[in-house]
């Protein structure tokens, strides 16, 4: 059984209220972006201020090197990842992603 | 002894490789001519014809539905004249909208989860959502220029607050549906408390 994923979150979304934001690295450049896990608003650093960068369906293009940042080898970021940045200290805690607990739900179904 | 005339051998051998050509031929027009034609026939007779999707891709929800139109390939409009279309994480919004359907325990914050499972109540539930925020009766907070944030009161019961927060609150039940659109377009829609 692989490795359930897992999400390190530095907050909630102020666009739309309930997303947890967290990390994604880009699969391209290996830069790393927060986005909202419910309405994909996308900013640079979680401090999350200001607009939202409005990235586009469906792949959300990474803003650096265009690479998607839903695709693989795009991911969410982990602690190391985190620690490679400085942002671990924003982590607030850690949960699973939107759509995880279902997809292995449909698998032991 | 029957022996056949070599100038005959060799046009029974012609008339078989003529015969295999007009075989090949004929498959190669009967495939060209369902591919030309497959548009138009799935407009007539409804259901897919042909797998539109490679092998182990399949998406959790169903475009084809008596409410939703497919106005492009893969993007659907509602009566209301929402428009689904690919992206999120699940792959299409319309598929993004049901993982509302369903609670997710360890989702950090409140997950909004729908009362109805069914995709045709839950489009028409989000239809008429988007209907009375027309009307004026809905809660801007949150549009900018680029998106608009509407929450509605439903004034009835339409699902639950799930996720890590709702565990925590005791699934408090939701009569709001907050929903983001990019003009008509779908970002995602869920129940809030």
């Amino acid at each position: 059984m692989s490795q359930p994923e897992t999400i390190n979150y530095f907050g909630f979304c102020k666009r739309c209220g309930t997303g947890p934001l967290a990390a994604r690295v880009c699969g391209g450049c290996e830069r790393l972006w927060v986005i909202c896990d419910e309405c994909d608003a996308t900013w640079p650093d979680p401090t999350c201020e200001g607009e939202p960068i409005a990235l586009s369906d469906p792949d959300l293009p990474c803003p650096v090197c265009n690479a998607s940042l839903i695709q693989p080898p795009s991911r969410w970021a982990d602690l190391a990842d985190l620690t490679r940045v400085g942002w671990r200290k924003n982590v607030m805690g850690q949960g699973t992603p939107f759509g995880v607990e279902r997809d292995q739900t449909d698998e032991k179904e | 002894m029957d022996r056949k005339h070599p100038s005959s051998a060799k046009s029974s051998l012609a008339r078989r490789h003529y015969k295999r050509a007009l075989i090949r031929l004929g498959v190669i027009l009967a495939v060209a001519g369902y591919l030309f034609a497959q548009p138009w026939l799935e407009r007539q007779f409804g259901p897919r014809l042909a797998p539109q999707q490679p092998a182990g891709e399949q998406t959790v929800f169903s475009g084809q539905s008596d409410l939703l139109t497919e106005i492009r390939p893969d993007v659907f409009q509602s009566p209301a004249g929402l428009v689904y279309t690919p992206g999120s994480r699940h792959g299409h919004r319309l598929a993004h909208v049901m993982a509302h359907a369903h609670d997710e325990p360890q989702r950090p914050g409140p997950h909004g989860v729908f009362e109805s499972k069914d995709q045709t109540q839950v489009v028409r539930l989000v239809d008429e959502a988007y209907q009375l925020a027309q009307q004026g009766r809905g809660d801007p907070a949150g549009t900018d220029s680029e998106r608009q944030v509407w929450t509605v009161d439903m004034r009835r019961d339409i699902g639950f607050v799930g996720g890590q927060v709702g565990r925590q609150r005791g699934h408090p039940r939701c009569h709001k549906l907050r929903m983001v659109l990019e003009g008509t377009r779908v970002v995602t829609a869920f129940p809030v408390d």
